[in-house]
């Protein structure tokens, strides 16, 4: 019998019980007494077992066989669930995952006598303790052939959103019933297609989670301090490409957390939720809080601001002092957090996915960071407005709604200009002087409506043209500053700047 | 007409290599089940001529479906297929009322020997 053509189903249910192990390892180590999770241990190394001597890929069903020989002891109460038990049953499952990588690649299998030997120790009541494993990386190189195609779809798709809206420019201007009626149907088609090809690069988030808990358990182990680890809503889906980007900046807050946060016992939350067309993710510890004093202290010492700026600025302001280059209150260097990539680098990734990231903390209470990403990425729906002769557009994601305002109705209110709308006070922004644009005199605006990250404002332009899809393009860094976050070109081929909300600020 | 077969076992790498040997060995893939109480439950709607049954399966194990298809059928033909090593479980499902019983991993030659054993019983 030809057995190569079962070495994907091997493959990915091999994956399958990896997950599962790690996942019923991680509750164990926190309730040793379940007797569910040691059945589902036991049950996953005797699966791997049966498939890999049906593989013939006899020393992984070797280890397999051994380890469910030491899960077999824990059934009959001859052996009790400990910390290096658990050590060795989560070595087993990284070799399984190392052992997956190096089939997919056409290699011989690793050697596992060193794994063999562990589980005899076991077997024999000795503690064998700090069963070395190697973090090993996941390959998702498939995957990524394929995105590669997908993302050449979703360029085309572009192309043809574009195509789409210049024709409706041109049928704005000849008005024919015929091609109205064709472009509404090929409007329907285009969306129905940009959304699936959106919804195909969509993935949980649990892609980048799942990799967390191990890694906070390990790295609390060896910093010797006691964190429960709390992770919500794996299942939200989010564009690919953020996803890959997500990786490095919700660890580096991990780390921050188990650094500076947790002094000895604590727990931290990693939660995600989804609203409207964003996604929240948050990393939240119940530790020390940061000290403001020390932050002011620090920003003084390294000459971030000047003293007589420090002394003005508020409590939230200093907080934000550690977004900024090379900001760090750590004296020791210990390893993980602190080594030079402050949380500069984390507020800068988590902007080049166009997203936000804020800080709250107490002291005593903990700390808590949310970033906020949009969900998806390639195409950007905007309101698209007109200051003098030029167009602008902004994110419609920032947009609430739009109305018209005169002069007269704009009031000023401790030198703020407000205006009231639905029975709320709105800030104003007049944007043509926030750009320095010469005014016209006149005395009525368009109003957006826009939610700006730290509150809602009423932002003043000449008139509203249209609302549409279109293509972010990044601005030349020379051109680049903080008002706009990148440009698009119009369905009539202008450009227009797409406002950064940041900036408006 | 050829005999049918129930294939029972958690892992679909497994039903899927047993179905490939069954249908090359002139057997009708009645259905698949991935835990005993799906054993139980298809058993009862297929009717299948014979059972393949994994035993350490989530959701009831092999040996309880076993007991749970015999006392309902107590003709029931069930073939137990089994990784290594679990011996005293194979004795606990022959005494519950399975027939016979082949190794993971197996010859397919193996599994369509003790299959034609039992359906000529």
């Amino acid at each position: 019998m030809d057995i190569s053509k079962y070495l994907d189903l091997f493959i990915s249910e091999t994956k399958e019980h990896i997950k599962l192990l790690n996942d019923s390892l991680l509750s164990l180590e926190k309730a040793p007494d379940n007797p569910e999770a040691v059945n589902q241990v036991f049950r996953s190394f005797h699966t791997v077992k049966g498939m890999a001597a049906t593989m013939g890929y006899d020393s992984l069903a070797n280890l397999a066989h051994r380890a469910e020989d030491v899960l077999s002891e824990v059934r009959k109460g001859t052996l009790r669930i400990s910390p290096a038990i658990i050590d060795y049953c989560l070595a087993v499952a990284d070799f399984f995952e190392h052992s997956i990588e190096t089939l997919k690649a056409g290699r011989d299998l690793p050697p596992v006598q060193g794994l063999l030997d562990k589980a005899d120790g076991i077997l024999r009541g000795e503690d064998v303790a700090g069963a070395v494993r190697e973090r090993l990386v996941q390959d998702v190189d498939e995957i990524k052939i394929k995105m590669l195609r997908l993302d050449h779809l979703v360029n085309l798709i572009n192309e043809f959103i574009l195509a789409r809206n210049r024709l409706m420019r041109i049928q704005a201007r000849i008005r024919d019933a015929d091609l109205t009626e064709m472009l509404e149907h090929l409007s329907r088609l285009i969306d129905e297609q940009s959304d699936e090809v959106m919804m195909m690069r969509m993935l949980p988030l649990s892609h980048v989670f799942d990799f967390f808990p191990r890694w906070v358990r390990d790295e609390s182990r060896r910093l010797n301090k006691d964190v429960e680890f709390v992770i919500e809503g794996g299942d939200i889906e989010i564009d690919r490409s953020i996803i890959d980007d997500l990786q490095d900046p919700v660890l580096h807050l991990l780390r921050n957390a188990l650094d500076h946060g947790i002094d000895v016992k604590g727990c931290i939350k990693l939660v995600a939720h989804r609203e409207r067309d964003f996604v929240t993710i948050s990393v939240e510890d119940n530790g020390k809080g940061i000290e403001l004093g020390q932050l002011r202290e620090a920003a003084l010492k390294r000459g971030i601001v000047k003293p007589s700026l420090l002394e003005k600025m508020t409590d939230h302001d200093v907080l934000q002092l550690i977004f900024r280059p090379n900001f760090s209150t750590r004296q020791i260097v210990t390893g993980l957090s602190g080594r030079g990539v402050g949380m500069n680098a984390v507020k800068k990734a988590v902007e080049d996915m166009r997203g936000e990231i804020k800080i709250e903390t107490a002291k005593g209470q903990g700390t808590k960071f949310t970033i906020t990403l949009p969900v998806r990425m390639a195409t950007i729906k905007v309101m698209v407005f007109r200051l003098g002769d030029e167009l602008y557009c902004l994110p419609l994601v920032n947009v609430i709604e739009t109305f018209n305002v005169s002069e007269d109705e704009i009031l000023k209110v401790h030198h703020r200009e407000m205006v009231i709308f639905r029975n709320e006070n709105l800030p104003v922004i007049r944007l043509k002087v926030v750009l320095g644009l010469p005014g016209n005199g006149v005395r009525r605006h368009a109003a957006i409506v826009a939610m700006l990250p730290s509150e809602k404002r009423a932002i003043l332009v000449d008139n509203i043209v249209a609302q549409e899809e279109l293509i972010v393009k990044p601005l030349d860094p020379l051109v680049k500053n903080r008002l706009f976050g990148g440009v698009s070109i119009y369905s009539d081929g202008r450009p227009s700047l797409i406002l950064e909300p940041r900036g408006l600020e | 007409m050829a005999a049918t077969v129930l294939i029972v076992d958690d892992a679909m790498f497994m039903r899927r290599m047993l179905a490939d040997i069954l249908q090359k060995g002139g057997y009708e893939i009645a259905g698949e089940g991935a835990s005993g109480k799906e054993a139980v439950d298809k058993y009862g709607q297929l009717k299948p001529d014979l059972v393949t049954m994994d035993i350490i399966m989530p959701d009831m194990s092999g040996i309880e479906a076993v007991k749970e298809i015999k006392k309902h059928d107590p003709k029931a033909r069930i073939l137990i297929v089994s990784a290594m090593g679990q011996q005293a479980l194979v004795m606990e499902a022959i005494q519950a009322g399975a027939l016979d019983y082949v190794v993971k991993p197996f010859q397919p030659s193996r599994v369509l020997e003790a299959i034609e054993r039992i359906l000529k019983r």
